[in-house]
């Protein structure tokens, strides 16, 4: 995957082809790593979260936490992309992340 | 551009679209609440023609083994005994029943209307909860304002997906307004530059949202966890860990069901448990559940308002059979937990109803000042692009951010006419959508005014709309004030106050418009 550093769309810098192709890949990836993957990534994080959290004294905290805070991490894998210099390292992130919750979804189903 | 500059850029884009985009949707969720966080003054000011007491105040168990006595064991499942309309006891005796139109299992049961003192029969009904809790004539303006914030009267999940999705951007848009604004302590003084320029709407709209900051979030936050923990959480938890159960996800999230003793056994004396009640949780009772009734395994559940110096109420629960107390219930899981505190922090830090009417009048504050931090959000953007199409967009912003309140006085103004005829709940709807109509054929007319000149005018209707409410709640057969204060029914007092403040609100705001533009 190819990293789109942000020094390529420096203002002072002639506007070349390849930039223009890079910055249009960099805006891409961007929108749907803050729209679709974080979505489907929050829906994921709180259907596997309880299979890894701890149940606590009342049996519930493995259940509820994930969806209490459902929004917050939501909110926040909108904002990471957004915000995120290192797009290409984000989205690594962002399918290592993915991968590790529909694994636990998938092995809690199977057995 | 440096890396600073262009992240603060894409933040500041992304804080300006997304609230853009959705500005009318998050406008009517965000005046809505703000206005429903008197939902219950404006429940007791809408029914004043009701006399009302403490439903409790009065012996219940004869009125409730009375009843129980004439219905046969399958409905006594699940028995809620409160307020019905126009002061009555209401008893509800139902059991789980499949719906034939394919909707599921749902309470049926039947409902009974009482007079509290002699507990004659005022009206008996048969139904699923769920209809019968829906038809309230009496509480028809207030469930109409409610339901506007709550699903912005999408029918099921989807209103709830939607007010939802509202909350994520309410809460991305306020988490970037940390991020945009680096000086943020600095910014809590900083005054609004005179003139009409730019520069002091900014101002305007940075002082606002600046200072209403914490509240967004935690508003954003508790709202959006309120949408989608039933409406997506629930399923998603109960797809992966449950294998799809939602009924076993529903029974491990509230607690481990007890062991099942069909035996036949007497209810407990009710007036002696609500007493205890009443003492344990230093609040009065404000409805009762009883699960299993008649039954060895009956469980009494006591649901308490909010207690001087508690942040919510308590629910305790008794044994049904021999009345001795078992212990409080949680919102969530039988025993105490993080999530079971957090779950049960969320709505009274949402509703604001913590400490009484001064947290809810801070809440509704609070709720002003981002209501105004979206339009004065708005209207900066729309001021900065001149393309035709802004132009026309910042006309229909200006008709919804007036015609909206404009749109739920004139309901209100419906559900205080549907007392000579018609059904309320009806009522309440044609108005809100006539009043709409009305506006929006006005602003359509005057669409060659000036944004501020239609704006004046709006305001102005606003305000002798509010101005004329409290006199025709009382020509519509109203408690006055007077006998409000003997009463003390002192909502009645408290909503007709805020009409009236408002409509002086929106008078002067109206007269200083159209004074400041006969000078210019």
């Amino acid at each position: 995957m190819t990293d789109f550093p942000l020094k390529t769309t420096d203002p002072t810098e002639a506007v070349t082809p390849v930039r223009a192709f890079s910055d249009r890949h960099a805006r891409g990836l961007r929108w749907f790593l803050a729209g679709p993957a974080a979505l489907v990534l929050s829906i994921l994080l709180m259907a596997s979260l309880p299979l890894a959290l701890p149940a606590g004294r009342g049996g519930v905290n493995h259940l509820v936490l994930p969806v209490i805070f459902f929004p917050l991490m939501w909110a926040v894998l909108i904002i990471l992309p957004v915000a995120s210099a290192q797009l290409a390292r984000l989205a690594r992130i962002y399918l290592l992340m993915l991968t590790f919750c529909v694994l636990a979804i998938v092995t809690n189903i199977i057995f | 551009m440096a890396r600073d500059a262009l992240q603060t850029k894409r933040l500041i884009a992304l804080h300006g679209w997304l609230a853009t985009a959705l500005s009318l949707l998050l406008y009517a969720v965000m005046l809505s609440g703000t206005i429903v966080v008197f939902s219950d003054e404006i429940g007791d000011w809408s029914n004043t023609t009701a006399p009302r007491a403490d439903l409790f105040s009065h012996p219940v168990d004869r009125h409730y083994q009375r009843i129980a006595a004439q219905v046969p064991a399958t409905l006594k499942e699940d028995v809620i005994i409160g307020g019905g309309p126009q002061g009555t006891l209401r008893l509800f005796f139902g059991g789980a029943r499949p719906r034939i139109d394919g909707g599921g299992v749902e309470t049926f049961g039947r409902e009974y209307l009482l007079d509290p003192v002699n507990g004659s029969v005022v009206s008996a009904k048969t139904g699923f909860l769920a209809d019968l809790s829906a038809a309230r004539p009496q509480d028809a303006l207030k469930d109409f304002l409610v339901d506007l914030h709550v699903r912005l009267h999408v029918p099921g999940r989807w209103g709830l997906y939607l007010t939802g999705v509202l909350g994520i951007a309410m809460l991305v848009a306020a988490l970037t307004g940390v991020l945009i604004h680096r000086n943020i302590l600095k910014e809590l003084f900083v005054a609004e530059r005179p003139g009409k320029r730019i520069v002091s709407a900014r101002d305007a709209h940075n002082l606002a949202g600046v200072w209403s900051l914490p509240f967004a979030i935690l508003l954003a936050f508790t709202g959006a966890f309120l949408s989608f923990a039933v409406s997506l959480g629930l399923p998603v938890v109960a797809m992966v860990a449950f294998g799809g159960d939602q009924r076993a996800a529903l029974d491990a999230v509230i607690g481990t069901p007890r062991a099942d003793n069909a035996a036949p056994a007497a209810t407990a004396d009710l007036d002696r448990i609500l007493a205890a009640a009443h003492q344990m949780a230093q609040a009065p009772v404000a409805v009762i559940n009883i699960h299993n009734a008649g039954r060895a395994d009956a469980i009494v559940e006591t649901f308490h308002g909010t207690a001087p110096g508690d942040v919510r109420g308590v629910s305790l629960e008794f044994s049904g059979a021999t009345g001795a107390f078992e212990g409080q219930s949680h919102l969530v899981g039988a025993a105490p937990s993080v999530g079971n505190t957090l779950a049960e922090l969320a709505a009274p830090l949402h509703f604001g109803n913590f400490a009484g009417k001064a947290s809810r009048i801070v809440w509704a504050a609070l709720g002003a000042a981002m209501t105004y931090t979206i339009v004065s959000g708005v209207g900066l953007w729309l001021r900065r692009r001149d393309a035709p199409i802004w132009s026309g967009a910042a006309w229909v912003f200006q008709t919804v951010v007036w015609g909206l309140p404009l749109a739920m006085t004139g309901a209100a103004y419906g559900f205080f006419l549907s007392q000579f005829q018609g059904d309320p709940m009806d009522q309440v709807v044609t108005a809100f959508l006539a009043s709409s109509f009305l506006v929006i054929a006005f602003c359509f007319l005057r669409r060659s005014d000036p944004p501020r000149h239609l704006a004046r005018h709006l305001r102005r209707g606003l305000g002798v709309g509010l101005l004329c409410l409290p006199l025709l709640r009382l020509q519509v057969g109203g408690i006055s004030w007077g006998e409000a204060i003997m009463g003390a029914e002192a909502n009645v007092i408290f909503v007709d106050a805020l009409c009236l403040l408002g409509a002086g609100i929106f008078l002067a705001g109206s007269r200083r418009a159209r004074l400041s533009a006969a000078h210019t």
